[in-house]
C-alpha cells in the first residue's frame, strides 16, 4: 500500500514550492496566497511508494471557500497516513493555529518550519526542541525555494506513519474534560478529538457528517451548557483558547529581533501609497510593455517574422518542394498554409518570453500582490472585492486558471462576477493579437499594449458597477483579507522555469490547434463549395465570412478576413493571427508582393484595427476557457449568459470606440454610425449611473429592523 | 504521383494526425490551454503516465 503524505498549511506558506521539490513536479507557484485550487499529487523523487499531495492553503479546519473545503473534507474524510504541515517561520503565531487543529486529527504530524532562512535574516531565533516538545511534534526547519530540509522532514514524517500520535492538550482543564465527556459519548471513529472539538463549537457540518442519535446530542448540548459561562460562544472560546495556548508556545520558544522598519515596509510606503499606487502601478506596466513589446521583445520578433519565417524556411521548402515537383497545391498548402499561419503565430514567441519573463519577476518578488491590494480599494469602491483581483492577476498567463482560482471567493454573486470578468483581462494567447496590431499598424508603440491591459482591468470594474445593480449580482462585497509576503529577490530558477513553462505552453498550441485550423483555414480559402481551387475571394472561408461582416461594419472592419480571424480565434486566441497570416500570406504571394503587415496597414486605419483588437480582447474567450467557465459556473445558462454578456460588451466597445473616435479625428458626423453609437453610450451612462435599487432595499431594511428595536 | 508529392504528403498527413492526437489527449486531461495551472490531479512523472 502506498503511503499517502498530506502538505497542508496556511496559503502562501509554500506548500506547493516544497511538492515541487519533493515530486520533481512543475506546479505552478506563486507569491501571493491561493495560487492552489486543487488537490495535487505526485510520487516522491527517489521512493514512488510515498504520496505526496499538495493541498489548498487552509487557516483553519472550519473552511470558508470552495478549495477550503477541499482541504478539509481530504483530512477528515480520506485521513492521509501522515501530514506535513509547513508553517510559515516568519508568520509563526498565525500559522499554528492549523497546527493545533492538525494534531486533533488522530494522524502524526510533522512541521515543516519554512522560509527559516528568512526568520534567520530578520534576527529572529527559534528554539526548535522546545517548540517541538510544546506542540508534541518533530520540528524540521526548512527552506522549500532552496529546497533545503524538505528531505529530512518527508524522511522523518514517513517514520511516523502507523505509530500513535497523542495530541496536545491547548485548552483549560474545565473545556479539556468536558471534551473528554463528549468523545467518550462518540462512537469509534478516526479523528475523534477533532468532532469533540467542533461539537463543542456547536459546527453543524461536523454534526451532520456524524448523524448521532437524539439523546446523545442532548447530553453533548447540556456538557456544553455545564461548561460554557457568561454568555461567550463556544466556538470563541476555543479560539482564544488556541491563541492563548499559541502565544505561551510562541513567548517561551522564539526569540524576536527588535522591530525595525523593514525595506518591505519602506517599499510599500511608496507602492501602496494612497496616491503614489496607481500611477507607480501604470508606470511598471507601460515599462513592462515597453520593454517587451516595443525594445527586446520587438528586436527577436523582427528577425524571427522577417528573417526566419519571413526568408530563411520559406525560401529552403519552396526550394526542396520544387525540386521534389511536388504539386503545386501541395506547395502552397506547406507554404502559404502552414508556414504562413504557425510562422505568424510563432514570430511573436520573443515578445512572450520577454513578457512572461517580467510578469514571472513581478509576481515573484511580492509586488503583485500588492497590486491586488492596491485593486481591492479601487474595486471596492465600485461595489467589487479585491479578491477579485487574483484570479485576474493568474489569468494574464492563461484565463484557465485565472477562472479556476474564483474559487477562493466565497461570496456566490461575486464569484459568478469575476468568472464572467476574468476573460477580459489579456491572457498569454492574446498578446500575439495585441503584438501583430501594435507592430503592424502603430510601429510597435507600447501604448497599444498597455492600454489593452487597463482596458482590461476598465472592463472589469464597469461590468462591476452594470452588474451590481442586476437582482442576479446584488450585494455587499466579500471582505478582502490577504497578508502581503516580504519583498526579496526572485529565485532566477523559479522565474526561468515559469517563464520557459509559459513559452512552452505556447509553442505546444502552435504545433496542435494552430496548426490543424491553419491548414483548415487554408482549405476553406482555396475551394469553393464544389471543392474546385479558385480565388480566396470566391472561396467557402469568403462566403462565410461574407454573411457576417456586415455585422462589424459599424466597427470599421467588416471585412471577411477579419471576421474569419475573429471566429476562429474562439477555437484558440493565437488563431487570429494564424488565420490572418494565412489570409494574407497567400494574398502576399498571389498579389503585388506587398509584405504581409503592409496589407494589413492598406486594409484597415489604425482606429479600426484598434477596434478589432479591443474586440477580439474582449469577446468570448477561447474553447478551454468556455470549458472553464462551464465548469466553475456548474449551469449552462450561466455559461450562456456569460458569452452572451462578453460578446456584447466587446462589440458595444468596439463599436463606440470606432464610432466617436472617427468623428473626433474627421469631424464629419456620418448619422448612420453616430446615431446607434449615442443611443448606446446613453444605455450605458444609463446602466453605469441608475440607482442601484437593491442597496437601497437593503439600506431601507436596517432602518426598519432598528426601528423594530428601538420598539 | 511524384516521390515528392508522395513524401510531402504522407510528412504533412504525419504532423497532423500528431496534432489530432495531441489535442485529444489534451481534452482527456483536462482540456485546458495546457499551461502548469489545469485542474489535473496528476503531476509531474505521474502526469504523463496518465496521459
Amino acid at each position: 500500500m502506498p503511503i499517502k503524505l498530506s502538505l497542508a498549511g496556511n496559503p502562501n506558506s509554500g506548500k506547493t514550492t516544497m511538492f515541487n521539490a519533493l515530486t520533481g513536479s512543475d506546479q505552478r507557484v506563486g507569491n501571493w496566497p491561493g495560487v492552489t485550487v486543487e488537490r495535487k499529487e505526485g510520487k516522491l523523487k527517489g521512493n514512488p511508494d510515498v504520496i505526496v499531495q499538495d493541498l489548498p492553503g487552509i487557516y483553519s479546519l472550519s473552511p470558508y471557500t470552495l478549495e477550503e473545503v477541499v482541504s478539509r473534507n481530504y483530512l477528515i474524510s480520506e485521513q492521509p497516513d501522515v501530514i506535513v504541515n509547513i508553517v510559515d517561520a516568519t508568520n509563526i503565531e498565525r500559522n499554528l493555529y492549523l497546527t493545533t487543529q492538525l494534531t486533533e486529527l488522530g494522524i502524526p504530524v510533522v512541521i515543516a518550519l519554512n522560509m527559516f532562512d528568512d526568520l534567520a535574516k530578520r534576527g529572529d531565533k527559534i528554539d526548535l526542541e522546545k517548540l517541538g516538545g510544546l506542540l508534541g511534534c518533530t520540528v524540521i526547519p526548512t527552506s522549500a525555494v532552496r529546497n533545503t530540509g524538505c528531505q529530512g522532514a518527508v524522511e522523518k514524517a514517513v517514520s511516523l506513519v502507523g505509530k500513535e500520535f497523542p495530541h496536545i492538550h491547548c485548552f483549560n482543564e474545565e473545556i479539556e474534560n468536558a471534551l473528554i465527556e463528549i468523545e467518550s459519548l462518540l462512537p469509534e471513529i478516526p479523528a475523534s478529538r477533532w468532532y469533540a472539538v467542533k461539537l463543542f463549537e456547536r459546527d453543524a457540518k461536523a454534526a451532520e457528517t456524524l448523524t448521532l442519535p437524539a439523546d446523545v446530542s442532548a447530553k453533548i448540548e447540556a456538557i456544553i451548557e455545564r461548561t460554557v459561562k457568561n454568555g461567550c460562544s463556544p466556538e470563541e472560546i476555543i479560539a482564544r483558547e488556541r491563541y492563548d495556548f499559541i502565544s505561551k508556545v510562541v513567548s517561551s520558544s522564539v526569540t524576536k529581533a527588535p522591530a525595525s522598519l523593514d525595506p518591505s515596509a519602506r517599499i510599500d510606503s511608496i507602492v501602496t501609497n494612497r496616491f503614489l499606487a496607481l500611477p507607480v502601478f501604470a508606470a511598471v506596466m507601460f515599462l513592462v510593455y515597453y520593454v517587451s513589446i516595443t525594445t527586446i521583445g520587438s528586436m527577436g520578433t523582427d528577425w524571427v517574422n522577417d528573417v526566419l519565417f519571413g526568408e530563411i524556411i520559406p525560401d529552403f521548402v519552396t526550394g526542396l518542394l520544387e525540386k521534389a515537383q511536388t504539386a503545386l497545391w501541395l506547395q502552397g498548402l506547406i507554404v502559404d498554409g502552414i508556414i504562413h499561419g504557425v510562422g505568424a503565430v510563432l514570430g511573436f514567441l520573443p515578445q512572450m518570453l520577454v513578457l512572461f519573463l517580467c510578469l514571472s519577476f513581478l509576481e515573484d518578488c511580492g509586488y503583485m500582490s500588492r497590486v491586488a491590494f492596491i485593486m481591492d480599494r479601487i474595486f471596492r469602491s465600485f461595489g467589487l472585492s479585491g479578491k477579485s483581483f487574483i484570479p485576474m492577476l493568474i489569468a494574464t498567463g492563461c484565463s484557465v486558471p485565472g477562472i479556476m482560482a474564483s474559487r477562493t471567493i466565497e461570496n456566490e454573486s461575486d464569484r459568478r462576477m469575476t468568472v464572467l470578468t476574468t476573460g477580459f483581462i489579456p491572457c498569454g494567447a492574446k498578446l500575439p493579437v495585441i503584438a501583430l496590431i501594435a507592430g503592424a499598424l502603430f510601429d510597435n508603440a507600447a501604448w497599444v499594449a498597455t492600454s489593452c491591459y487597463l482596458a482590461g482591468i476598465a472592463a472589469v470594474v464597469i461590468s462591476g458597477v452594470i452588474l451590481k445593480k442586476t437582482r442576479l449580482f446584488a450585494g455587499d462585497p466579500s471582505p478582502f483579507i490577504m497578508e502581503l509576503p516580504s519583498y526579496h529577490l526572485p529565485l532566477w530558477s523559479s522565474v526561468l522555469r515559469t517563464t520557459l513553462q509559459r513559452g512552452w505552453s505556447f509553442v505546444r498550441k502552435a504545433a496542435t490547434i494552430i496548426l490543424l485550423s491553419t491548414v483548415i483555414i487554408w482549405g476553406l480559402q482555396n475551394f469553393n463549395w464544389r471543392f474546385q481551387m479558385v480565388d480566396a475571394n470566391d472561396s467557402m472561408l469568403a462566403s462565410i465570412g461574407s454573411i457576417l461582416s456586415p455585422l462589424f461594419v459599424p466597427l470599421g472592419w467588416g471585412n471577411w478576413r477579419a471576421v474569419v480571424a475573429t471566429l476562429t480565434g474562439l477555437i484558440a486566441k493565437e488563431n487570429v493571427v494564424g488565420t490572418l497570416g494565412v489570409l494574407y500570406g497567400v494574398a502576399e504571394a498571389a498579389e503585388d508582393g506587398s509584405e504581409y503587415w503592409d496589407l494589413l496597414r492598406r486594409d484597415y486605419s489604425r482606429l479600426a484595427a484598434y477596434s478589432f483588437l479591443l474586440f477580439n480582447l474582449l469577446c468570448a474567450p477561447c474553447f478551454a476557457a468556455v470549458g472553464a467557465v462551464r465548469r466553475e459556473m456548474m449551469s449552462a445558462r450561466w455559461t450562456l449568459f456569460a458569452l452572451g454578456y462578453q460578446t456584447a460588451f466587446a462589440f458595444i466597445t468596439s463599436l463606440l470606440i470606432y464610432q466617436f473616435g472617427k468623428f473626433f479625428i474627421s469631424g464629419v458626423f456620418e448619422w448612420q454610425g453616430m446615431v446607434p453609437a449615442i443611443v448606446l453610450l446613453v444605455f450605458v451612462l444609463y446602466l453605469l449611473f441608475r440607482k442601484n435599487k437593491f442597496a437601497r432595499k437593503k439600506d431601507r431594511n436596517a432602518v426598519e429592523l432598528h426601528g423594530e428595536n428601538l420598539k | 504521383m511524384t516521390w515528392g508529392n508522395l513524401i510531402a504528403g504522407t510528412v504533412v498527413a504525419l504532423m497532423l494526425a500528431g496534432a489530432v492526437v495531441a489535442i485529444v489527449r489534451q481534452r482527456k486531461h483536462g482540456g485546458c490551454a495546457g499551461c502548469s495551472g489545469c485542474d489535473c490531479k496528476f503531476s509531474g512523472s505521474d502526469c504523463r503516465k496518465q496521459r
